[in-house]
């Protein structure tokens, strides 16, 4: 089944906004970015005394008749940008909402309806975490497209399961779409693992946009998103999770399973849910300021969000950069 | 030390429901259902933490529905509970008992082993036997109240044993409640923990069919829920023949030249059984001079006539005699007869007139001699006071004090003497008769003080009179009115009358009575 990827209606609300970068972009093709290339456009970047080599043609004589020393002036180029979309298509993102098996030892196939509490009938149409993160990913492709800058997508599990380089050109939005809607969410995170892999492929600056639920070891991920960092690239993280992974909403007696091994924990959520809801905000507080500390842009998302509110509130809050 | 019954221990099989809530839980347990979860290492991490109050929430929760399946069981069940241990602390609390053993004349019916006074006593006995040393104790009869004052608690018991030994029957009336609220006064100062009456009586006094009445009597007495009351009834449901001579009249009459003796006397049956052909024996001078029998049915009185011959004059005693049975006491009754020729009486009038019809004695001395003549047994002298008090007591058998203003204590004491010696002495009030100075002056000689002049005043519908009223005709004065034959004493109309000072306790019998209650002749 195809995704349904990009609503018609966020782009067209979204069509005047645009997403920039916080430091200056490597590029070769003109957009709307500042280039950390020195270029012909018009936008003053500072002075430099003349040295030999400079073009004849910078040098600012107001400055020569004032101080009769030779100045050249400097201009900011625009340049396009390369961003790389990194989706996490682990087994945990798969989650979708409560599909309750049937009590031990009448297998494990799906309960029946009358097995569901009222809260978690209504909650039977919300989408995976994976359908969540693949349409920003789509959306946010398309405004970077759209607005020239390259775009590359990168999904992975314990590894990196598919690597599509970044692109200009709008064509390169439907390779984009293909992969997204294409794609099937198994197997564990390693999330350092494909962090660390993925620095060493990245050459030059760029925007890293990572989407995940980050369910893997902290301490890892935290010191890997760091690479990027001192690469000098522009990271921002969404912290995706299930609204039913935040606030735990079940009312009966339990066994939790592992999505992503076998592991299982039987726990009556009405006496641990205040618990519970402590560890997730320790959890989302600990990449929240370490995010913070490395200048890393962070988004904590809940899939019950709606997907237009967000990309909005994102844009804007970039547009203060 | 607890013992624990059951009224209806079938019931106690309900306990194998509990395995019910052993079993839902188990079954809960099992129909956990199962979620895969992402964010399970956060469920593992906060069900670590509330592990222990999950557990310790199943535990309550076992253990409350196995307390309710329970408790629902045992109250079917019906447990009783007694503590030994209670109960023997109970016992070696410090009591304090008052026993009261009922001396009235009833307690005199013959049982098989004695009589019910008797198996009185041995309970007394007991009772007291039984008091420990921290125990005390006091004896109370129902005739002793007014007699000798309350008896004290006391320790000693060889002291009370003694006391129940020195009781003896009494002829007065007995005070049953009177001496229960007696005891409770005891007690009251008492500080045991333990406050204990015991009543022992046949209650007659009460009648089987009163004894309710008399419990609740009881109630009212004692009042305090810390005294515990035991009536302990020594008759019990036992059937008891008795039959009694209530009454006995001698009258001596001439039949031609024969003087007999004719012996009255009434008969009751007490007993549920009738009685057949009972033996009435009359003796005079301790001789059998005639016999007679009499049918009664149950709680039938009858009456029986004997006539006996005489000869003698003077003083003639002599006894009527019913064949023995229960109760003896009233089986057995004298009389004593004065063969007089004439009965001599001093007629006192307070207030003399010219006009005979208009003095107080005018009509007392008709009626004491209607007939005028020799054939009268009574011979009546009218004297003014100022007569009487040269009149020599001795000379008459008599005296009737007709609306006399008072008397000299001198005379007094002389009327005193009289009637000590047996002289007859009968008061007539009218309008010189001041109650107060009345009461100083004549004193014990009065069958009751006199309170007040009542004057009958009409209100509404009610009359302004009042007029006697005859509810009973044994008393030997009112016999004669008995019957059609009898006259009707209710004609005479009272406008004005003495109310008399009202005693809880009286000596003196009500003969008369107004309509509204007030005695009229005591």
């Amino acid at each position: 089944m195809r995704r349904k990827l990009l609503d018609p209606v966020i782009l067209a609300n979204i069509s005047k906004l645009s997403l920039k970068v916080k430091s200056p972009a490597k590029g070769v093709l003109t957009g709307i970015h500042k280039s950390v290339y020195y270029g012909s456009s018009i936008e003053f970047s500072e002075h430099k005394e003349y040295n030999q080599g400079d073009e004849i043609k910078f040098i600012d004589w107001k400055i020569f008749a004032k101080s009769d020393k030779y100045y050249v002036k400097k201009f900011e180029d625009e340049t396009n940008l390369k961003c790389y979309i990194l989706l996490d298509r682990s087994a945990s993102m798969k989650y979708s909402g409560p599909e309750f098996l049937l009590p031990r030892g009448a297998g494990q196939s799906v309960a029946e309806p009358e097995a569901e509490s009222e809260a978690e009938k209504g909650k039977k149409e919300s989408v995976s975490k994976f359908d969540y993160a693949a349409r920003l990913a789509a959306t946010l492709s398309y405004i970077l497209l759209n607005q020239q800058d390259s775009v590359g997508l990168v999904t992975f599990n314990d590894h990196i399961s598919k690597y599509i380089p970044p692109r200009s050109n709008m064509a390169h939005l439907h390779v984009i779409l293909d992969e997204l809607t294409t794609v099937k969410e198994e197997g564990n995170t390693d999330l350092p693992h494909v962090l660390n892999e993925l620095a060493e492929k990245i050459k030059g600056r760029g925007l890293i946009i990572i989407i995940s639920d980050l369910l893997d070891e902290d301490a890892e991920v935290l010191r890997n998103l760091k690479l990027f960092k001192t690469r000098k690239h522009d990271v921002i993280l969404f912290h995706l999770l299930h609204s039913d992974e935040v606030n735990l909403p079940f009312d009966r007696l339990t066994f939790f399973h592992e999505l992503e091994s076998e592991g299982k924990e039987l726990a009556d959520p009405q006496l641990i849910r205040e618990e519970y809801m402590l560890q997730i905000e320790e959890f989302v507080n600990k990449f929240k300021v370490n995010s913070r500390e490395n200048e890393i842009d962070y988004y904590f998302l809940d899939t019950d969000d709606p997907m237009e509110k967000v990309i909005i509130r994102f844009l804007f809050r970039r547009k203060r950069f | 030390m607890f013992n624990l019954s059951f009224i209806n221990p079938l019931f106690l099989f309900g306990a194998l429901l509990v395995a019910a809530p052993i079993i839902i839980h188990l079954v809960n347990k099992k129909k956990a259902f199962s979620l895969k979860f992402p964010t399970i290492r956060f469920v593992v991490a906060s069900n670590k933490r509330a592990a222990k109050r999950f557990k310790l929430r199943q535990l309550i929760l076992l253990i409350l529905r196995t307390l309710t399946v329970l408790f629902i069981v045992f109250l079917f069940a019906r447990p009783l509970l007694s503590s030994k241990k209670n109960a023997m602390d109970y016992a070696n609390l410090p009591r304090s008992s008052v026993v009261i053993i009922d001396n009235s004349f009833s307690m005199l019916y013959k049982t098989g082993g004695g009589d019910y006074f008797r198996s009185a006593v041995i309970a007394a006995k007991d009772i007291i036997s039984g008091q420990k040393n921290i125990d005390n104790a006091a004896l109370l009869t129902t005739s002793s109240i007014t007699d000798e004052g309350p008896a004290q608690l006391t320790f000693k018991k060889d002291e009370l044993l003694n006391s129940i030994r020195d009781v003896n029957i009494s002829y007065t009336r007995s005070k049953p409640l009177k001496t229960i609220a007696a005891a409770v006064e005891l007690l009251k100062s008492s500080q045991a923990q333990v406050k204990e009456i015991y009543f022992i009586s046949d209650m007659q006094k009460f009648g089987w069919e009163a004894k309710s009445d008399f419990a609740d009597g009881v109630k009212r007495a004692v009042k305090s829920k810390s005294i515990n009351v035991y009536l302990i009834d020594i008759a019990g449901n036992k059937s008891v023949r008795n039959a009694g001579i209530m009454n006995l009249k001698a009258l001596k009459q001439s039949k031609g030249k024969i003087n007999v003796l004719n012996i009255f006397s009434r008969i009751k049956n007490f007993s549920k059984q009738a009685v057949d052909n009972l033996l009435v024996k009359c003796y005079i001078f301790d001789n059998e001079v005639v016999k007679g029998f009499v049918s009664l049915e149950s709680y039938e009185t009858a009456e029986k006539s004997l006539f006996a011959p005489i000869d003698e004059s003077g003083i003639i005693t002599g006894y009527v005699k019913i064949k023995g049975d229960s109760f003896a006491p009233d089986d057995k009754r004298y009389f004593s007869l004065k063969s007089y020729q004439t009965v001599r009486a001093l007629v006192v009038d307070g207030e003399p007139t010219t006009q005979l019809y208009k003095s107080e004695t005018f009509y007392l001395n008709l009626g004491l001699n209607p007939l005028k003549g020799a054939s009268s047994k009574i011979e009546s002298n009218i004297v003014t006071y100022d007569e009487y008090k040269k009149e020599d007591l001795n000379n008459y058998d008599v005296v009737f004090l007709c609306n006399v203003k008072g008397m000299a204590p001198q005379k007094v004491l002389e009327l005193r003497n009289f009637v000590r010696a047996g002289g007859g002495l009968l008061f007539s009030l009218g309008d010189n008769v001041a109650p107060m100075d009345y009461n100083e002056t004549f004193g014990d000689l009065l069958p009751q003080k006199l309170r007040d002049v009542f004057v009958v005043k009409p209100a509404g519908n009610k009359r302004p009179f009042e007029y006697i009223e005859v509810k009973d005709y044994s008393h030997p004065v009112i016999e004669p009115f008995e019957g059609a034959k009898g006259g009707d004493l209710g004609i005479a109309k009272f406008y004005k009358y003495f109310v008399l000072q009202p005693t809880p306790e009286s000596k003196s019998d009500i003969i008369l009575e107004y309509s509204n209650g007030n005695p009229c002749l005591v």
